[in-house]
């Protein structure tokens, strides 16, 4: 695959300290390129998050390499923080800083030194896609966890990130609100380029969002079995998205 | 008590906890934030030993200090007794400790996943370190204030060190002493009521500026 975005290789993750002791994450081959809208689908405690938090260069891996946009982020210099410039997650229970949702959704925007009228736009265009238009102004205090979901989402949307990591999305979504954002999500990722790896327990939302499904048991890429529906592009071990060569 | 000895005295009494008070900050913040963020072994017993340090009483810090400083100490050659600037290092001595635990039960009760969420926006670790500091920016002037609410009530170190020299480096509390031991009760009394309503001031102006700041 030339245009990898994320290709990960014999990858290994195991907590330090007694966090979680005797897991382990190991992924021995993913490759996903721009555009790709990868689902990570498992049981509580497969490595979801984990999964997501390494793809986020939240956590460095205990072993193998995760290349990122063609490089190693955890090579040294500033290549994690550079990586986490492009590569956003949106955690599960995200957490909002103190503030309006404007400055929220602002935050990164303004890391990067965006000149305002730009902040501006990008904060309303946003906040908007997650059906939150004019809300820049209100208190993060009081929002609802969907609410807060919502403007987790935006947050991130507004940077406009080569990788969107998101843990279970849509969870505290109301049914009408989950299917447009799907929408949205569907949008951002063969449309717009934008590469889309998300967690979900749903095989069903898997199927109707992912371009490919990496099934997760115990920390190791497995097969779902009877659990999936059937029609999924994963495999065990090694994992490769549709469309990559 | 003439006007112009009441002003010198209430001026020195706030340059000297002020100062102290803001060095006291700079240094207890960071310390608070590092052992805030990171589990090690021994940290136990430096949050022991600072919850003991608390309690250290100001006649204690002020004859220690007094020792350093007194011409036959070992920092006697630099005539820092009976100055500002003593009371101030001293001051800060007494309420390192008591920033130092406001600032790390302030900075532990910031959610855990603020310094990821700014890490995963494009935060550096020490943009990271900022957030986390911000988010626990009211509690953490709490701390500040309680340190200079503490230097400015204490008497021992200011006494010990500044040697309640007219005009030099007698500040309030310094005065009530001495009014007292004049027999001059009630002066004592209006001087300590002038000492709570200037504390009062002081944080009922910073809290009113920093929660406006905060709606913004």
């Amino acid at each position: 695959m030339g245009d990898a975005v994320y290709r990960l290789e014999n990858v290994a993750f195991e907590y330090p300290g007694p966090t979680e002791p005797g897991f382990r994450l190991e992924i021995d081959a993913l490759a996903v390129g721009a555009g790709e809208v990868l689902a990570l689908v498992g049981p509580n405690g497969a490595g979801k998050t984990t999964l997501l938090s390494l793809l986020a260069f939240l956590a460095r891996p205990s072993a193998g390499r995760i290349e990122f946009l063609g490089g190693d982020p955890w090579a040294g210099g500033d290549g994690a923080t550079a990586a986490r410039r492009q590569a956003v997650l949106v955690t599960h229970h995200p957490y909002l800083f103190k503030g309006s949702v404007g400055d929220n959704v602002a935050f990164g925007l303004k890391l990067r030194k965006a000149p305002e009228g730009e902040v501006r736009a990008r904060v309303r265009s946003a906040l908007a896609l997650v059906e939150l238009d004019g809300w820049e102004k209100r208190s993060v205090s009081g929002l609802s966890a969907g609410q807060v979901q919502r403007v987790a989402l935006a947050r991130a949307l507004a940077l406009r990130p080569r990788a969107l990591l998101l843990d279970e999305p849509t969870a505290s979504l109301d049914a009408g609100l989950r299917t447009r954002l799907e929408a949205l999500l569907r949008r951002a990722g063969p449309e717009e380029g934008t590469t889309v790896v998300f967690s979900t327990h749903s095989f069903s939302q898997a199927s109707r969002l992912a371009g490919a499904v990496l099934y997760l048991a115990e920390g190791r890429p497995a097969d779902p079995g009877r659990e999936a529906p059937g029609h999924f592009p994963s495999a065990r071990g090694s994992v490769k998205i549709r469309g990559s060569p | 008590m003439i006007f112009r000895e009441l002003a010198l005295a209430v001026w020195i009494s706030l340059k000297t906890s002020g100062l102290a008070a803001l060095a006291a900050s700079a240094l207890a913040v960071p310390a608070a934030l590092f052992l805030a963020g990171r589990e090690f072994r021994g940290k136990k017993l430096i949050l022991v030993v600072n919850q003991t340090w608390m309690a250290a009483p100001t006649v204690v810090i002020g004859l220690m200090f007094y020792s350093l400083l007194s011409r036959s100490g070992p920092l006697g050659r630099f005539g820092l007794l009976y100055t500002q600037a003593a009371m101030t290092a001293g001051q800060v001595f007494l309420i390192l400790p008591l920033v130092v635990g406001f600032s790390y039960t302030a900075l532990r009760q910031v959610d855990r996943r603020a310094r990821r969420t700014a890490l995963t926006l494009g935060a550096t670790p020490r943009q990271a370190g900022w957030v986390v500091l911000r988010e626990a920016r009211f509690p953490l002037l709490v701390a500040v204030l309680a340190g200079f609410a503490r230097a400015v009530s204490e008497v021992g170190i200011a006494m010990m060190l500044g040697g309640n020299i007219r005009y030099v480096t007698r500040n309030i509390t310094t005065s009530i002493a001495l009014e007292t031991a004049k027999g001059d009760f009630s002066n004592g009394v209006a001087l300590g009521a002038l000492l709570l309503v200037i504390t009062l001031g002081i944080n009922v102006l910073v809290q009113t500026g920093f929660r406006g700041r905060d709606r913004e």
